[in-house]
């Protein structure tokens, strides 16, 4: 399936997903010897012995969650916006297009500002984000079809709508509950727990497996729906599967962590002018991409010493130049 | 008839400006300005809610003819003070204005907290704006002990009542000393290192933006987070577990409580959780620079240092009786 001359590009990119969070254990704010680090590792593999040690306590319960974490919402982004950006032929698609990203800052924001412990940060952005994809596809739908132009006109209206909720709410909430908002908004990984990962780690992880058994399908609809239709495959319900799984894919991830810009838009683009538009490689690499890329983001704020920014910041400002460096190297992308 | 058209006129020539210049007075905000306000102030519109405890306890508050919805919407000061409920809202916040609503109220001044504020202060551009409307606007910046004594006795002065501002003073600054005096039995190689959280998660926490004023250090706890220049800002769990607090506190504001930091598997190492020192205190008492200070400092001693035997209810209770006419009715743990 991999093209010969292709495959040093597919080891390096394997290679690079390994590399990264095994070198991710041995960095962090807490200064941790690599020797420690092993001798923790080995003790928890070959022993039973519950160790409580500090140094234990930062490895298993901080930063090994975080690199998963952060694995996780990489993977689940990049694939999502991969999918999405085949399914509607359009290079300029991400997760976000349908109005996710803004229904779930507003269940996130309206959470923070007023609804207090009773309805926690998740399930609200989690539930909003569908909510808000939900208002998109109902909106777009005319006669009972929906077409791509307006499947994304009614995404701008979705997030328009919500944003404007959104506004709202950091309008009159108090300053220090405003803060907590932004940083949301901006995607953060400070308080990964293992209870994140098994909150969200399941549908991310059948919603990539999902989306990566319909790549053949995707790659049909990327030559059009009459050519997709003249290979038998029936266009409306595989679109409407492949928004739905990627949805819920994007919305477990973005509920834990905020939003998370730059990544999932990218990655694809990059894979694409690595390895050509065969979804059946895009898919994948853009999995194992978009994860190496969010953790070495993460790495980068968390090794930061004293206060943390946002990592969603670190995407958009290094991902937003990098990405225009490609356009222009590219000469306007690798979109076929 | 004419000598007396003569005296008149002469009269208003030599009498009106100065009838004009006794009709008004000069004042320094604690931003340093000079602000030439009416010698009597019958109508203000105050924005921030820090001052407008201090204009109750003044017994101005009937002076008071437009607030902002920030005070409106707190869920401490309409309670003390029910005449809020009944005040036009003119403001979203100390920054976000109605100028027209100011206007149509024909305030003598108006006070907020300035540009110089760290979270929210009303800009430059807008001060100008309304005092160009001849409105003279006081800005009241509190970052320090001093200067909330300093806005008070300043409040005192604008609403003319001196005598009720020293006695506040002097009831803030007796609390005060009481606990001083009692932290002098902790040695400093005994001080608590303590930690302040807020937000949405523990990792939002207050840094060293207040100095020796910040309410840990009034306290008589060593603040970790003494090097991070910013008032308040997110951190690793990490840097929290080097920092590893022996008391953590938690904002009112905050969006979890004592239990939620017990059972975060990242802080179990942790001294403050080992020891079961994680508090959040009640919104009753916070409020940084307000003249219920020392009743949040009270507080924070009274954890750090449950030796001391510091009863900060008696305390609260004896601030809430005297000065807001009602028992402290917050919760006593």
């Amino acid at each position: 399936m991999v093209p010969k001359n292709k495959r040093l590009i597919v080891f390096i990119l394997c290679f690079l997903f390994i590399l990264t969070p095994a070198i991710s254990l041995f960095i962090g704010a807490y200064h941790l010897p690599p020797n420690v680090v092993l001798k923790i590792i080995a003790g928890k593999i070959f022993s039973n012995a519950p160790a409580s040690s500090i140094e234990n306590n930062i490895l298993f319960d901080i930063r090994i969650p975080r690199i998963l974490l952060a694995l996780l919402v990489g993977c689940a982004i990049s694939v999502a916006s991969a999918c999405f950006q085949a399914a509607f032929r359009n290079p300029l698609v991400s997760e976000y297009i349908l109005g996710l990203s803004s229904g779930a800052a507003f269940g996130a924001s309206l959470s923070m500002a007023f609804l207090g412990e009773r309805f926690p940060v998740q399930p609200m952005a989690f539930v909003f984000g569908i909510l808000a994809v939900s208002m998109t596809i109902s909106l777009s739908r005319v006669k009972g079809e929906s077409s791509v132009l307006s499947l994304v006109l009614s995404g701008l209206v979705t997030t328009a709508i919500f944003t404007a909720g959104n506004y709202i709410i950091r309008y009159i909430v108090e300053p220090e509950k405003l803060h907590g908002i932004v940083v949301w908004l901006m995607g953060s990984f400070t308080a990964a727990s293992w209870k994140d990962i098994a909150w969200s780690g399941p549908w991310i992880l059948c919603g990539t497996i999902l989306l990566f058994l319909l790549r053949w399908r995707l790659n049909a609809l990327s030559m059009g729906d009459e050519e997709a239709k003249a290979l038998g495959i029936n266009v409306g319900s595989l679109k409407l599967s492949l928004i739905v799984t990627a949805t819920l894919t994007t919305a477990a991830a973005v509920s834990v962590v905020g939003i998370i810009g730059w990544i999932g838009l990218m990655v694809p683009h990059i894979v694409r002018m690595l390895i050509g538009s065969d979804n059946r490689l895009v898919l994948p690499l853009s999995a194992i991409l978009g994860a190496t890329l969010l953790l070495a983001a993460d790495n980068a704020v968390r090794t930061a010493s004293g206060f943390e920014l946002p990592v969603g910041v670190l995407t958009t400002l290094f991902g937003a130049p990098f990405f225009a460096y490609l356009i222009r190297k590219t000469k306007g992308g690798a979109w076929e | 008839m004419r000598n007396i058209c003569l005296i008149i006129t002469l009269a208003i020539i030599f009498l009106y400006p100065n009838s004009l210049k006794a009709s008004y007075r000069t004042v320094i905000d604690t931003e340093g300005r000079t602000v030439k306000i009416p010698q009597r102030v019958e109508r203000a519109v105050v924005l921030s809610g820090t001052c407008i405890e201090t204009v109750y306890i003044l017994s101005a508050i009937d002076k008071v003819v437009g607030i902002s919805q920030g005070i409106r919407d707190s869920q401490l000061l309409p309670v003390l003070i029910p005449q809020l409920r009944k005040i036009p809202v003119v403001a979203q916040s100390t920054a976000a204005v109605n100028l027209e609503a100011i206007l149509a109220l024909k305030p003598d001044i108006l006070i907020t907290m300035g540009p110089e504020h760290t979270i929210v202060g009303m800009s430059n551009q807008t001060v100008e704006r309304i005092e160009g409307y001849g409105i003279p606007v006081i800005l009241l910046n509190l970052k320090s002990l001093d200067e909330n004594y300093y806005s008070i006795e300043l409040l005192g002065k604008i609403f003319q009542n001196e005598r009720k501002a020293q006695e506040l003073i002097q009831h803030m600054k007796r609390v005060f000393n009481e606990v001083q005096g009692k932290l002098k039995k902790i040695p400093p190689s005994k001080r608590v290192k303590a930690l302040y959280v807020s937000g949405n998660n523990p990792n939002f926490i207050a840094g060293g933006y207040w100095g020796d004023q910040d309410i840990r250090v009034l306290a008589g706890g060593i603040n970790v987070a003494s090097e991070i220049p910013q008032f308040m800002t997110t951190v690793s769990s990490e840097q929290i577990s080097i920092w590893n607090p022996d008391v953590i506190t938690i904002s009112a504001a905050a969006k979890y409580k004592p239990k939620d930091i017990y059972e975060n598997p990242h802080f179990k190492n942790i001294n403050a959780v080992k020891n079961k020192r994680v508090f959040k205190h009640p919104y009753h008492i916070a409020g940084l620079f307000t003249p219920r200070v020392p009743l949040l400092m009270a507080w924070h001693t009274s954890k750090f240092y449950p030796e001391l035997g510091i009863d900060w209810v008696r305390i609260a209770d004896d601030f809430f009786r005297k000065f807001y006419g009602m028992p402290y009715y917050g919760p006593k743990e």
